[in-house]
């Protein structure tokens, strides 16, 4: 969370977002130890349409970077698709496999129109520990040239390569596939396990 | 609802590049919100991703959601 500390990360979100935080994962503390957890951002319509997402932790400097993009990139998308909801998917898609072949050189083709989401009762929805569905599984874009396949690819390209087919999907529909898709995290609402919730009390001798 | 996101969408880009301009002389990088606490971070955080919705089509903002694993609110629980 350090990220979230710096002045300039704190300047431009209070500027052009406003913030929030859910918890959707959980994590061990074994001999005083954090085992796990992970944490994802979305940046998002007032909607709840995800217009970009960072996976994982990042530097400050990356936050920034990320921020600026999609607030750059929005205002493009607006002005190009004059008022035209759907043309305005478009461009967000074109716009992240545009980036991805820019900055990582993997190709895809970014997927237009919304595909058929898994439906929830499916054995490939993401479940918490009890079975219980949260997420529906997202299909990604095919890589289209050599260099990007078979090698394993940044959280932030699997974002940008996710988001070619996905970007303005609701965040309750995308969030599975970042935080258990992408980060590998169980999505989970049950709380922090410790393995010694009692540490302070001495070890009575038997 | 096409009309409804169209005018949305719009409404919040252009306004809130036009407001962030015209606020950042005034109260720079300050997010006038009640409820809302840092947690121990430079961001301003509202109690929920709903209340973050509503607040940033009132101030024409987009909406910053951070998903963690633990207890943001307790440093040592995130």
């Amino acid at each position: 969370m350090k990220a979230l500390a710096n002045e300039e990360v704190g300047t431009l979100l209070n500027r052009y977002f406003v913030s929030s935080f859910q918890r959707v994962g959980t994590f061990n503390i074994r001999n005083g130890q954090k085992q796990g957890g992970n944490v994802a951002a979305y940046f998002c319509a007032p909607d709840g349409r995800v217009l970009h997402a960072i996976a994982g932790p990042v530097e400050a400097r990356t936050l920034v970077e990320e921020a600026n993009w999609v607030v750059a990139k929005a205002k493009e998308a607006v002005a190009q698709s004059k008022g035209n909801a759907t043309e305005f998917k478009h461009v967000m898609r074109k716009l992240h496999a545009q980036r991805l072949e820019e900055k990582y050189g993997i190709r895809v083709t970014p997927v237009l129109e919304d595909q058929a989401l898994q439906n929830l009762r499916t054995a490939l929805a993401y479940r918490d520990a009890d079975g219980r569905p949260l997420a529906p599984v997202l299909p990604e874009p095919p890589i289209e040239n050599q260099r990007g396949i078979g090698t394993q690819h940044p959280n932030d390209a699997r974002v940008h390569r996710l988001l070619a087919a996905h970007a303005t999907m609701r965040i309750e529909n995308l969030y599975g596939a970042i935080f258990e898709g992408i980060l590998g995290e169980k999505v989970t609402t049950k709380p922090v396990q410790i393995d010694q919730p009692f540490a302070w009390l001495k070890q009575r001798s038997r | 609802m096409r009309i409804t996101l169209v005018s949305v969408l719009i409404a919040t880009f252009l306004a809130a590049h036009l407001s962030a301009d015209e606020n950042s002389s005034k109260n720079p990088g300050k997010a006038e919100s009640e409820g809302a606490s840092c947690h121990g971070t430079a961001v301003q955080f509202v109690p929920t991703p709903k209340e973050a919705a509503q607040l940033a089509a009132k101030q024409k903002k987009l909406v910053f959601v951070l998903h963690v694993s633990g207890y943001f609110e307790d440093p040592g629980f995130t």
